[in-house]
């Protein structure tokens, strides 16, 4: 498997009397034929899994899915990374046309969604952990989450680029107005319902990208994972904390990042000297309150301060 | 008159909006020569703010037409409006209190060298265009929300003078403003006269200080324009007599529909 760019990984959809003569085809063809590439035969996918799992077994095929979308993942991981950040995406479209559209609180919304997810993926995997697929080299776990570098890494490259988008682009400069004066930024022309919907498609995608992380640190993709919530609340709980304003209009990336520093640091400490990790939720509702409290006290007071 | 030479700026014919079952605007005429500053009063609800969003873009008639420049156009957007030409201060002004002065007078015209903003040049031309216009504030670097109303007020219109606008509406500049900072307002407003080439479109509730820098004035009243004289022929009086006389008959229809009320003891006695 390490000499992956060698060999072509085929996912085949289809397993009547094409997909007998395709795999007979498949299976022969390095023999007729000079090849830039070694075929390997991945995956079979149909819509019943009786007959697909009969037919994989018949035609030589090592696994079968009865998803198009699982089997993807047999042909090429990166690939379906790829196809994991779109369908990220796609969700935080949903979010955000709802919200934008139906005028929802995003906060609603997003709960909402969430819940739709969690079950989706629960129903679907009937709550199983699914293994990562073999076509996943070492060099590609290692890149994606299973290195301890690798978490930091992104970290660091996802806080600079997302730093620059929001102080130095018009992109940023926009999100700030929008969410600082919803009504005095389309006055001006800006588009304020295609800022929603683009920054919430961004942070599916980094969610997604969260996800893809964490699957691959644990070596399993786990669907209950912390009920799906736990990561997902250390992440507003950091951006919070970090001094995001979730009315809109205020908040640093940077502050966000070291937000996340000071929670991890937080219970990794308290592991560290050996404190029961139980008060953690203690300090963690604390350190929210009274972040935000001093938030709207501080921008009061500064406020006061004009003229 | 300034717009002998050059015909209109902008005409609107016959424009109407509803909102729901609310008619805002009935059948408005409006006229703004070349180089004119209009002043456009009436009571509050009367159809002003209404006007200008048309005018403006951010809002669309339900019938009616505009004439830009002599040419007949649909402002289909904020953004095809001010390609027009068409730039408006609003009552609320569109400042963003999260960020600096220079970015808000640069908001959603900002100069860019892909893919980042040219932050410094925005800063050096948006001092040197606010010190050009007289316009006293301790840094385009501080947020909006440390100013005065009057720096702001200020800083909104010297924003939309900047963008070269032709045609200039300025939704009441003069609401919750010291006398000191409108003056600043009406300087401004001067300046622009003088240059000459824009026109200009003045809400306001305060006749005395219209009177000193408009050309003409118009009265909106239920939706329609009812009054149309240059300023040189009216007077204070006249204009508070017409909004009075508007605010009479109107509770005289009301006495005459609910005769009990009169019986009542009014607060304003």
């Amino acid at each position: 498997m390490a000499r992956d760019q060698d060999v072509l990984g085929i996912g085949m959809v289809g397993y009547e009397f094409m997909g007998r003569a395709h795999s007979q085809a498949w299976r022969n063809v390095a023999s007729f034929f000079e090849l830039p590439r070694l075929p390997r035969m991945a995956a079979i996918c149909g819509r019943d899994p009786e007959r697909v799992a009969a037919a994989a077994a018949r035609l030589g095929w090592p696994a079968w899915e009865t998803d198009w979308k699982r089997l993807v993942q047999h042909v090429s991981i990166l690939l379906a990374i790829a196809l994991a950040l779109v369908i990220s995406a796609l969700i935080g479209f949903v979010n955000g046309f709802i919200t934008v559209f139906f005028r929802v609180p995003s906060f609603v919304t997003t709960l909402g969604t969430a819940y739709m997810v969690i079950g989706i993926v629960l129903t679907t995997s009937h709550a199983y952990p699914a293994p990562i697929p073999e076509a996943a080299t070492p060099t590609i776990r290692q890149w994606f989450g299973a290195s301890d570098w690798a978490h930091l890494t992104w970290c660091l490259l996802i806080v600079v680029v997302f730093h620059l988008l929001l102080t130095r682009t018009r992109w940023g400069l926009h999100t700030i107005a929008v969410g600082g004066n919803p009504l005095g930024a389309t006055e001006a022309g800006i588009r304020a319902g295609r800022i929603k919907i683009g920054n919430f498609m961004m942070v599916a995608t980094l969610g997604g990208f969260a996800g893809i992380l964490d699957a691959f640190r644990i070596n399993t993709i786990d669907p209950n994972l912390g009920g799906g919530f736990g990561i997902m609340f250390t992440a507003v709980s950091a951006a919070v904390i970090g001094g995001t304003a979730l009315a809109g209009g205020s908040g640093t990336v940077i502050g966000a990042a070291l937000g996340a520093l000071v929670l991890a640091e937080l219970q990794d400490g308290m592991n560290l000297i050996g404190i029961s990790a139980n008060p953690y939720f203690i300090i963690l509702g604390v350190a929210i309150l009274v972040s935000m409290i001093a938030n709207v006290y501080l921008s009061r007071l500064r406020r006061a301060g004009r003229a | 008159m300034a717009g002998d030479g050059g015909g209109d700026a902008l005409r609107v014919e016959h424009v109407a909006k509803r909102f729901g079952g609310v008619t805002a605007l009935r059948d408005v005429n409006l006229r703004l020569d070349r180089g004119e500053v209009l002043g456009l009063i009436g009571d509050n609800g009367a159809g002003k703010s209404t006007l200008i969003k048309i005018l403006c873009g951010f809002h669309q008639p339900d019938a009616g037409s505009i004439f830009v420049g002599g040419e007949e156009v649909v402002l289909r957007s904020v953004d095809h409006a001010r390609t027009l030409g068409i730039d408006t201060v609003y009552q609320d002004l569109a400042l963003v209190n999260e960020l600096s002065v220079y970015h808000n007078m640069f908001l959603n015209r900002e100069l860019v060298r892909w893919p980042l903003l040219s932050n410094r040049r925005m800063r050096r031309l948006a001092r040197e265009h606010l010190e050009d216009m007289g316009v006293n504030i301790p840094s385009v670097d501080d947020e909006v929300a440390k100013l005065s109303g009057g720096q702001r007020q200020a800083i909104a219109v010297a924003r939309s003078v900047y963008s070269d606008a032709k045609i200039l509406l300025l939704d009441e500049p003069l609401a919750a403003m010291g006398a000191k900072e409108g003056a600043l307002i009406l300087d401004l407003v001067r300046d622009l006269k003088a240059r000459g080439d824009v026109s200009v479109i003045i809400i306001a509730h305060n006749y005395g200080q219209i009177l000193e820098v408009c050309d003409r004035i118009n009265l909106l009243q239920h939706g329609e324009i009812t009054f149309d004289k240059p300023t040189s022929q009216t007077s204070v009086q006249e204009l508070t007599d017409l909004v009075v006389a508007e605010y009479r008959a109107a509770r005289t229809q009301k006495l005459r529909a609910d005769p009990g009320m009169d019986a009542r003891p009014t607060p304003r006695g």
